[in-house]
């Protein structure tokens, strides 16, 4: 099931420095859509992909659905493997856009 | 001129009864999207999502947002499904969105045909001879076949999009 690595698009790249800028904290799919005002239809396949490469990992927030009355949140963490294959996209990125810049 | 403001007061009426009538129905018709949308995941992942995707729907204020961001989910749903055909068959992703989506014309297709045949066989398009009995004829296996025979030649590709989970 394990993909090799998602690929790195603008969209995976908002997704990614939300989660690193909040790597303390699990975050709910709604929390990172405010953020990076991704539509729901991009999101959720981004956050699966990363999922299934072992960038993320998710899990059910501490609550009980029937007490709380509304169904729980998922919650949305880097892996060490994934912060630092975050950090190497980011740093790809960078020195491509510093390369651009510096040309100019 | 009562006329018309008595028209006027009608509309709005209706205008408003409408209204409080979208309002209550929307989060039910959010709830119904949000299970569609699962319901095109593979069987181990939709509970999770639906609940996952019920509960990202109340951060959201208003039942036109939530609507729309319901149907969302039915975008999502359909690119994990390309992501899952990806990762399964080994192809690049946008080969397999193209299988996807080729697959889902078919199935369209097939659809569209069978259920023009089935229109055709019920209502009797083919006029009768008038010696012949109509009810007869209608049931006589010279409409039936051919529509059963279309049917099982549309199977196989109803069991490939089963297989595929599409």
């Amino acid at each position: 099931m394990a993909i090799n690595s998602p690929r790195i698009t603008g969209p995976t790249l908002q997704v990614l420095g939300h989660l690193i800028s909040n790597a303390q904290d699990g975050q709910a799919g709604s929390d990172i859509s405010k953020s990076t005002g991704l539509a729901s239809g991009t999101l959720y396949p981004i956050l699966a992909r990363f999922e299934k490469c072992g960038w993320l990992l998710s899990e059910w927030e501490a609550l009980d659905p029937v007490a709380a009355g509304r169904p729980r949140k998922r919650l949305y963490r880097l892996t060490a493997n994934g912060l630092s294959q975050s950090k190497k996209a980011f740093s790809n990125v960078y020195s491509l856009v510093g390369g651009l810049v510096w040309q100019e | 001129m009562a006329g018309i403001n008595g028209g006027g007061f009608l509309l709005a009426v209706l205008s408003k009864l409408a209204a409080d009538e979208i309002k209550e129905w929307l989060p039910k018709l959010s709830s119904l999207i949000v299970r569609v949308a699962a319901l095109r995941l593979p069987p181990h992942e939709r509970d999770r999502y639906q609940e996952e995707w019920e509960a990202d729907l109340l951060e959201y204020p208003g039942g036109i947002v939530r609507t729309m961001r319901a149907l969302g989910f039915i975008v999502a749903a359909q690119r994990m499904q390309v992501d899952g055909m990806a990762t399964r068959f080994g192809l690049c992703w946008n080969t397999a969105y193209l299988a996807f989506q080729t697959v889902r014309v078919m199935l369209w297709m097939e659809l569209v045909i069978a259920r023009v045949h089935l229109s055709k066989a019920t209502r009797g398009r083919i006029s009768a001879p008038e010696h012949v009995n109509v009810a007869e004829w209608t049931n006589s296996g010279r409409k039936r076949w051919p529509t059963v025979l279309k049917t099982v030649a549309s199977l196989p590709l109803f069991l490939f999009r089963v297989t595929l989970n599409l």
